[in-house]
């Protein structure tokens, strides 16, 4: 037994991960295909759960993502004027998270792996190493939603309490990079944030858009647009969060690729993003819509 | 339902001649489960109904879905369950331990001696000790909007699914044990090819050139099999359902075969037993020089087998609880005592659900029938039984109602 957590079962400390010599995975009926100007379609659902304050459940692909909303609820402590504001995000256990993913991906495209990628794989932990604490990619995730929903959510009406989001990633495409998981989480939490009546300044909407070294652009660049960049390997993603109706004021930003930025390229990442933002903006507002009609 | 009534009251002061009047409250039912559960229950108990709107011997309704959405090699069984409005997600997946030999060939040699005494004498197969079964780990969270360490809840689930598991003898170690294969590659055709040994091959290892365990390691490798639970909407006591979810996923778990590449194989060392490997095969167990220190064990999720479980304690769980209640009708029995209690009657409530229940309801019994494996008669052997009193009479027949609808729940859910 572990003594480092003496409160969960974890079972034999030296026990390692299986690992898979053909680890490419299985080719799945849910990857789309799609024009490099089209997003993917994609499935909401809120109210799923009935504990939390609200919830919303999002599936793209493979990816499936629930967010539940716990709060305004009453904090002990000293006065606050304003409500405190929480994020936590956690992939089920087995579900392989991005970062690792990354370099696994690598691993399979490119023949001629190094000793590292080999030691990567094979220490692969699947659990990200603990029950208790946040991977990076964890992290990351909590930190960007948290910035970009901080601007929206109307904090000052909620004093001396305080609203905890919680995101579970359910599954996730294997081959799916980081910042596309990050657009499906943050339109998701809109919604869950809808769903539990909190006042709101706008609903965010984040779109995701790549642009390669030829200028092609891609939105809701999916698996099989990474196997497209692995021969050029010149790209840059930009996931993007706007309020769409406060004049598409930014309030999350994040890039990823090798390449050189200039303000050209941002100007075309923020277009193009705010594209795909204002499309799925959309289609949520058809989705709360039809809800308030069909109650 | 409609909400509960507070009487209203007069209340006159004493010299006073204002005459206070307090109003009835109303409260909608949540509320009122909250504020105070007993009036809750009683209220609605008096109407034969319970908080759920479910009758008294009404289990929840419970939807399997096993959708091998496969989107992960480590995952080796998933099931989504829906028990009421209660959803549990359970994963299931493995890890690999090493028991090395050279450590520990005394306890293993002893052991393997005491199986062979055991397995030989077939009246004494049920008396193995729980070291020849496997555990499951398990890791229980309750989605209830909390940040860090698990509850007290999650803590003692988990441990008592171990504990059952274990005890039960559910999984044996045989099961889970790793039967190794080589892969060889033809240097001439450049084709790969994998053996395992099996009992075929054993009996026709005289007509072999080589003799296949020659080039494994020599230590055990074990599958360790890890349960997740993620539950949403917890609205009453989960063990139940977590069993079920755990019993209904194990029984779709396919595990890897697994095998080693020819170049990890020592083939030295090989080359200098392969004349007398057949002789004393045993000669080189202590020798752990077979083994790289970084051997990797490869999976190949191309080729699995169905876990095999211990069918013969098969069944699921059913938690009932008791309560009083005033009796709705004079009943027309001689009483035997007459005393206080005379007018109270307990009823048995399948599936606790609500804060009302699960506050008032302690008098619990817990039950783990073995479901029959031929549809003859009821047999009456139990995995698990506990009776937890609070206060509630359980009487003979209670007792007996609660086993039999707990047999039929069983056999309700091996069949979905």
């Amino acid at each position: 037994m572990n003594i480092g957590d003496r409160r969960r079962i974890i079972g034999p400390v030296n026990a390692r991960a299986l690992y898979f010599e053909n680890s490419k995975p299985k080719e799945s009926i849910h990857h789309t295909r799609k024009k490099n100007n089209e997003i993917r379609p994609f499935f909401i659902q809120t109210g799923l759960l009935t504990n939390p304050n609200g919830s919303a459940y999002l599936e793209i692909d493979n990816t499936l993502i629930l967010v539940s909303i716990f709060g305004p609820r009453p904090i002990k402590g000293p006065f606050m004027n304003k409500a405190c504001f929480q994020v936590e995000t956690k992939f089920l256990p087995y579900v392989n998270q991005p970062n690792y993913l990354s370099k696994a991906y690598l691993f399979n495209t490119n023949n001629n792996a190094t000793e590292e990628d080999v030691n990567i794989r094979r220490n692969l932990d699947i659990t990200g190493g603990s029950y208790s604490s946040y991977s990076n990619i964890e992290q990351k995730i909590s930190s960007y939603i948290h910035s970009a929903f901080l601007p929206s959510i109307i904090l000052e009406k909620y004093p001396k309490s305080t609203i905890d989001v919680f995101i579970i990633v359910l599954s996730a495409n294997v081959e799916d990079n980081v910042l596309s998981l990050i657009s499906g989480i943050s339109n998701c939490c809109s919604l869950a944030l809808v769903d539990s009546g909190i006042e709101l300044n706008d609903i965010i909407s984040t779109g995701i858009s790549r642009i390669l070294k030829d200028n092609t652009v891609i939105l809701d660049p999916t698996t099989i647009h990474n196997k497209d960049i692995t021969d050029d390997g010149k790209y840059v993603d930009a996931v993007i969060s706007f309020m769409n109706c406060k004049n598409d004021q930014i309030v999350g930003f994040l890039t990823d690729g090798n390449l050189n930025i200039d303000n050209s390229l941002i100007e075309a990442l923020i277009n193009n993003s705010n594209r795909m933002a204002k499309q799925i903006r959309a289609n949520i507002d058809v989705y709360l819509i039809d809800q308030i009609s069909s109650n | 339902m409609s909400a509960a009534k507070i009487d209203s009251a007069q209340v006159n002061n004493q010299g006073d001649d204002e005459v206070f009047e307090l109003k009835p409250m109303n409260f909608n039912p949540y509320v009122l489960q909250r504020i105070a559960p007993d009036l809750l229950l009683k209220k609605y108990l008096d109407l034969n109904i319970r908080p759920s709107l479910r009758s008294f011997n009404e289990f929840k309704s419970i939807q399997i879905n096993d959708s091998n959405l496969q989107d992960n090699q480590n995952l080796l069984a998933k099931t989504t369950v829906k028990n009421g409005n209660t959803i549990v997600i359970c994963g299931i997946f493995a890890k690999i331990t090493e028991q090395s030999l050279t450590s520990d060939s005394s306890i293993l040699e002893s052991s393997q001696l005491y199986n062979e005494i055991y397995e030989n004498d077939p009246s004494n197969q049920n008396q193995n000790t729980n070291s020849e079964f496997m555990p499951i780990y398990p890791i229980i969270e309750i989605a209830r909007g909390r940040f860090g360490a698990p509850t007290d809840e999650e803590m003692i689930l988990a441990k008592k699914l171990y504990n059952l598991i274990l005890n039960s003898r559910l999984i044996p170690k045989s099961s889970l044990k790793i039967n190794l294969g080589i892969k060889f590659t033809d240097p001439i055709t450049n084709k790969e090819t994998t053996y395992y040994s099996n009992a075929d091959d054993e009996k026709n290892l005289e007509n072999k050139e080589f003799n296949l365990n020659d080039f494994k390691p020599k230590n055990n490798f074990n599958f360790n099999l890890h349960a997740t639970f993620k539950i949403f909407n917890r609205e009453g006591p989960l063990f139940d359902i977590i069993y079920s979810t755990l019993l209904k996923t194990l029984q779709n778990v396919h595990l890897p075969n697994v095998y080693i590449d020819e170049q990890n194989a020592y083939l030295s060392n090989i080359l200098n037993n392969s004349a007398h490997s057949n002789i004393n095969t045993s000669r080189n167990k202590n020798k752990n020089n077979l083994i790289e220190d970084d051997l990797s064990l490869i999976c190949d999720d191309s080729n699995t087998y169905p876990l095999i479980l211990n069918q013969s304690i098969i069944g699921f769980s059913s938690t009932f609880g008791f309560i009083d209640r005033i009796k709705s009708e004079p009943h027309n029995e001689n009483n035997i005592s007459p005393n206080d209690n005379d007018d109270k009657e307990t009823v048995l409530l399948c599936d606790i659900e609500g804060e009302a229940e699960e506050t008032e309801c302690y008098s619990r019994v817990n039950i783990i029938p073995i479901n029959n494996q031929n549809d003859s008669d009821d047999n009456d052997e139990f995995t698990y039984f506990s009776i937890t009193g609070g206060g509630s009479k359980i009487t003979k027949q209670l007792l007996r109602k609660a086993v039999w609808l707990s047999k039929q729940r069983s056999k309700y859910l091996q069949s979905l």
